[in-house]
């Protein structure tokens, strides 16, 4: 590896916000400027100057988050004008991808620093975006199938069942409820104040009502095994992460902790999309000399219950390495928001758990898997 | 007029909170008081919760302000009507009318007991509360009983109460009746009686509860649960309650044995089957689609079986109310002997009642259709079954008839209704004459024109009349089934002659409505069945083609065309309305088009009028924008039905400039000044285009559905009926973002799917199991 490379400086995130919650009605930029303010409020060492791209995910990029959401974030955020803004669009893994990006561009000597954010308001612009149009020949080749059935085939091939599926998202839950009581994410959650409310920590987890989970109908096929309980649910949120090369760190005094060491994308078939961290990782392990043994911690986002165990099982991971607080199915997984998000998250476990090397990866509709291995030094 | 703009409901329960959501409903201010908020705000949320629908819109409980009674008073000050209907208790009622009386000023203050007279509410309140409070009694469900009784005194301001009864009738849709202040006023005085003498007479001649039913609902023009049904739902309990009251308080009235509830049904009650609310009354649920029926004998719960009576058999050939009655109460067999001595007792208490609780029948009989369901009062059945054979067999049966009506029928007066040159009279009892009925300008029928000879072209199943002012009316009244109208090829006919002969008599315009229960079910299933069954698809098409043509006759006319749809404005009802120039309803319409569940989408163009509509609400700039079809297909393709005109307008069957109005009797001479209004400086519509999403947006709805399948939300029948309402909604083969199609197109490709589907063997299953059952297969 070069001398010059990128380093995370820090990351936060908004809380998430789920159907009938207290976030609805907030826009991705108010909620996403809100974030790149505070980030940099507490990280007094670089300068609003030293800002000079914002690259910011989003999967359903029309309406309120059209427009160059982008620089609407950074003018909202009082960047000065000399700072630019791009929105990367690679669904589910678009936040993931601006990071990847943004530190391209940053290895490559393009810029020395930036922000890499993410943001999906699921409520005001619902998934398939105000007005769907199907190329035939794409449809005929099922291109545009629904995601809960491409997590039903994955379900089937490893004969994953509904039981094992609700185990997983109760421990998404517990995890989650834990973490939170234990004040693992208070250093990665932004409070928000929206309609007289402050909202300080996220709406989805709950403690999990078996009997109701139990009762629920198959959600996508009426002879599958995949119900609303082990899916991801519709919500709100969004994540920022402070980027910038190795040498500015240093000048500007920054004892950086968080090193990117690799990133990777790879493509899987579209009928079963939740597969791609698979390869994806595979990619990642390698440009970075590692092994999956090497890694102590993993944040796979949690589309589904039977695609994270599919993940997990094939590739024959260490489950209790997974999602230490929690995941996407007692969070949410605002599409646009979560490949920054789980970056974030994954710093923080990172340090709880004094660990070394962590993965990120998640899987992407129409059959992509995106991964980043990222190193604490300390 | 009296200004009524804010009001306080006094009471939360479920007469106050019910009586609250209509003044909403109504777009009025309230108050709803209660001991404390959280008591007035949970019976205002249960109001939004409730079977059928309190509400129009559940989105209008923002009018509504909960308070209670210690804070928040003064809020009275703000309110033009106070309605009290707190817990029939005298002595609660006077604490509050103490508690209120220093914040009352010029309010009109009313309680809405159903049994404490004026004189007992009243008696300690200081002068001016006196001046201004009198009795108005609703009926539950307050918002479709149509029913309110006054009940006034002497204190009060005759313009007030005057002013009252416009305010009821226009604004809250209410029909206004006068009672005396006697125990249980009129209609609940007559209503229960006849109940109890049904409850008597049943045990005393040994019939069977299930029997009774069903010589007592809609075979006499009564409602549907008939009497004991209607029992189970009402409550055991408050059955007792009531007859209780009666008997308590009708000290001097000869009938009163009557009301003593019989020992078998207090046993009921005592061992706690109250009815529905317990779980068994004179029915009991056994289970899902299973219910037995108590019987009297054994007093066991036992399976239904209904007996066959000779008078059912002939009442059921005939088509007319007055022919059923007749048949079936001069039967020699038990069932008519049990009807004739049912309801002539009934009908010789009410007579014997004139004079006591109400100075004349047409307050009587308004009260028991408005308050009870029954599709015609005592004094016009006796007129319908005949008033010198009913009044010679009651006298043969020793029946006490009061003075007034012997010496009537000693006159040789032999009805107590009539009818002369579109005027309506009335037996007036203290004049011994005939009084002509009052209606008001705004009370407009067809039948008054009718009498009037205005008839300008009958038909079996609609009729053009002339509504005066160079209005032309056209009246659907289907031959085969009135109460629900179904469409056919009369009424397509007559609309259709109805357009050329506006044209060439220079009149000004069209009103399309009715004088019955419901504007228009639907299609006439039965046609389209035996077409479908003998594979007719041409003449199919020629009915279709028909219809769609004279409904773009309606719309492109060169005067405008109104329609005033209420009650059931269903498929090819909805259909008519939706091609006209404007739509004038009754808020209590329910309109859908509900063609899917039959296996079968809209074929007259309701299609094309879903598109146009969606189109004008859902404003953009995207060529071929997919929200519009997405709408339009949730709407149709889910066979929604609005519960009220006001939904109806959120589900955009109802357009921008269409409205609705609170009274359905005006409707009329509201669509008729429509018309009028309209009709200066006309101007014909324009025939549009459409820029749909085509193929592309049709393989959105096509996966959709395939979801649908997968998840069992929807059978594989219904996905084929989706398909095709897609195909027609995204502009068939021709439609794209980038090639509009017009509305000929869209008529042509609604048609095809239309026949196409009725070619489906499912789709003949779906329609005959509805003929057959009444009620939707899902296959």
């Amino acid at each position: 590896m070069s001398d010059r490379y990128s380093v995370i400086i820090d990351g936060v995130r908004s809380p998430m916000g789920v159907k009938n919650g207290n976030m609805i009605g907030m826009r991705s930029d108010d909620l996403t400027a809100n974030l790149v303010k505070a980030l940099l409020k507490r990280n007094t060492s670089i300068n609003n100057k030293n800002i000079e791209d914002i690259v910011m995910g989003c999967a359903f990029p029309e309406g309120p988050q059209g427009m160059l959401m982008a620089k609407g974030v950074a003018i909202l955020s009082d960047l000065p004008e000399t700072t630019t803004g791009k929105v990367v669009n690679r669904f589910c893994g678009s936040s993931m991808d601006a990071l990847h990006q943004l530190s391209q561009a940053i290895n490559s000597n393009d810029i020395d620093c930036g922000i890499a954010c993410g943001a999906e308001d699921m409520f005001g612009v619902p998934m398939g975006g105000f007005s769907p149009s199907f190329h035939p020949e794409l449809y005929e080749k099922e291109f545009y199938m629904g995601m809960g059935e491409t997590a039903e085939n994955l379900s089937k091939e490893l004969d994953i069942s509904r039981e094992d599926q609700e185990d997983f998202a109760v421990n998404s839950h517990k995890k989650a409820l834990e973490a939170c009581k234990n004040g693992n994410f208070d250093n990665e959650i932004i409070s928000i104040k929206f309609n007289g409310n402050e909202i300080k920590k996220d709406e989805g987890p709950r403690e999990p009502n078996v009997e109701k989970i139990k009762s629920l109908d198959p959600a996508f096929d009426s002879d599958g095994t995949i119900t609303a309980a082990t899916a991801s649910p519709i919500s709100i949120g969004a994540s920022a992460i402070l980027v910038s090369s190795n040498k500015l760190a240093e000048e500007a005094g920054i004892k950086s902790e968080f090193k990117i060491l690799s990133r990777a994308i790879a493509g899987v078939d579209w009928t079963k999309m939740g597969m791609g961290p698979l390869p994806a990782t595979e990619k990642a392990l390698k440009k970075a000399n590692l092994s999956m043994d090497d890694i102590d911690v993993i944040e796979l986002n949690e589309a589904f219950a039977a695609q994270s165990l599919y993940v997990i099982r094939k590739g024959g991971w260490d489950i209790n390495k997974v999602n230490l607080n929690g995941g996407a199915i007692a969070l949410g997984h605002p599409l646009g928001c979560s490949g920054s998000r789980i970056i974030v998250t994954l710093m923080n476990v990172m340090r709880q758990k004094d660990a070394r090397y962590g993965l990120a990866t998640m899987c992407i509709g129409t059959g992509q898997g995106i991964a980043t291995i990222i190193e604490r030094t300390k | 007029m009296l200004k009524i703009n804010n009001v306080a409901v006094l009471g939360t329960g479920v007469m106050g909170s019910q009586i609250a959501a209509h003044c909403a409903n109504a777009g009025l201010k309230v108050f709803a008081f209660d001991m404390n908020q959280d008591i007035s705000k949970q019976g205002i949320e249960k109001a939004t919760k409730m079977k059928p629908k309190a509400f129009y819109d559940k989105k209008d409980i923002s009018l509504i302000e909960c308070c209670n009674y210690d804070d928040h008073l003064e809020r009275l000050k703000e309110c033009d009507w106070i309605i009290e209907v707190i817990a029939e208790r005298l002595d609660w009622k006077k604490d509050l009318y103490n508690k209120i009386s220093p914040f009352i000023s010029n309010q009109i203050v009313t309680s809405n007991t159903s049994g404490i007279s004026l004189a007992e509410l009243s008696e300690d309140m200081d002068e001016n509360l006196k001046r201004n409070f009198f009795i108005t009694h609703f009926f539950n469900p307050p918002r479709y009983m149509k029913l309110v009784e006054f009940i006034y005194s002497e204190f009060n301001d005759k313009g007030l109460v005057d002013g009252m009864v416009e305010f009821m009738e226009n604004r809250l849709g209410k029909g206004v009746v006068y009672a005396k202040d006697t125990p249980n006023f009129i209609a609940n005085r007559i209503g229960v009686f006849g109940m109890m003498v049904t409850v008597n007479e049943s045990i005393k001649r040994k019939m069977n509860i299930e029997d009774v039913d069903g010589l007592t609902g809609t075979l006499i023009g009564r409602p549907k649960s008939a009497t004991f049904r209607t029992a189970d739902v009402v409550g055991l309990d408050v059955m007792e309650f009531v007859s209780n009251t009666a008997y308590n308080k009708c000290i001097d009235d000869p009938y009163r044995d009557e009301y003593r509830i019989p020992k078998k049904i207090k046993k009921l009650i005592d061992s706690g089957n109250l009815g529905q609310k317990s779980g068994a009354g004179f029915y009991k649920k056994i289970e899902k689609g299973v219910i037995h029926v108590l019987d009297f004998e054994s007093m066991e719960y036992r399976p239904i079986k209904k007996k066959k009576f000779k008078a059912v058999a002939l009442a059921k050939e005939q088509n007319t109310l007055e022919g059923k009655l007749r048949s079936a109460i001069f039967c020699d067999d038990d069932a008519g002997k049990f009807l004739w001595a049912i309801i002539s007792q009934s009908l010789t208490y009410c007579a014997n009642l004139i004079g006591e609780i109400s100075d004349d029948i047409v307050n009587v009989d308004n009260a028991l259709c408005w308050g009870f369901g029954w599709e015609k009062g005592p004094f016009k059945m006796w007129d319908m079954i005949g008033f010198n054979i009913a009044v010679q067999k009651m006298k043969d049966d020793d029946l006490k008839l009061p003075d007034w009506l012997l010496d009537m029928h000693k006159k040789g007066i032999n009805s107590f209704y009539k009818k002369e040159k579109g005027d309506q009279f009335y037996y007036d009892i203290s004049k011994a004459d005939y009084q002509k009925i009052n209606f008001g300008q705004s009370r407009l029928m067809f039948s008054q024109f009718i009498e009037k000879k205005n008839t300008i072209k009958k038909d079996w199943s609609a009729s053009m009349i002339d509504l005066d002012d160079g209005v032309l009316g056209v009246e659907l009244h289907s031959v085969l089934k009135p109460d629900f109208n179904p469409l056919d090829g009369s009424m397509v006919s007559i609309l259709e002659s109805a357009v050329n002969w506006v044209s060439e008599n220079n009149y000004k315009g069209i009103v399309i409505s009715g004088d019955g229960v419901n504007f228009s079910a639907g299609a006439n299933l039965n046609l389209i069945l035996n077409a479908a069954d003998r594979k007719e698809w041409d003449l199919i098409d020629r009915m279709t083609k028909t219809m769609q043509d004279t409904f773009q006759s309606l719309r492109f006319a060169p005067f405008p065309v109104v329609a005033a749809p209420f009650g059931f404005v269903l498929g090819g009802g909805y259909e008519i309305c939706g091609s006209c120039d404007r739509i004038v309803a009754a808020s209590e319409s329910y309109i859908g088009l509900v063609e899917v569940g039959m296996g079968i989408i809209p074929g007259a163009g309701g299609n094309l009028r879903m598109l146009n509509n969606v189109s004008d609400n859902v404003k953009t700039m995207m060529p071929g924008s997919f929200p519009v079809v997405q709408k339009v297909f949730e709407t149709v393709g889910f066979g929604r039905v609005a519960t009220s005109a006001k939904e109806a307008r959120k589900l955009s069957y109802l357009r921008k400039d269409d409205y609705f109005i609170m009274n359905r009797l005006d409707l009329l001479y509201e669509a008729k000044q429509e018309v009028l209004k309209m009709s200066k400086g006309y101007s014909v519509p324009e025939v549009r285009t459409f820029k749909l999403p085509g193929v592309s947006g049709r393989l959105v709805v096509d996966s959709t559905i395939k979801g649908f399948v997968k998840s069992k939300k929807i059978s594989e029948h219904d996905a084929v009926v989706g398909r095709k309402l897609a195909y027609v909604l995204t502009g068939g083969d021709k439609g794209g973002p980038f090639s509009p199609v017009d509305e000929q197109y869209l008529l042509d490709i609604e048609r095809e799917a239309f026949i196409s589907l009725c070619g489906e063997q499912k789709t003949i299953d779906r329609i005959e199991y509805f003929l057959k059952k009444g009620k939707p297969l899902r296959n």
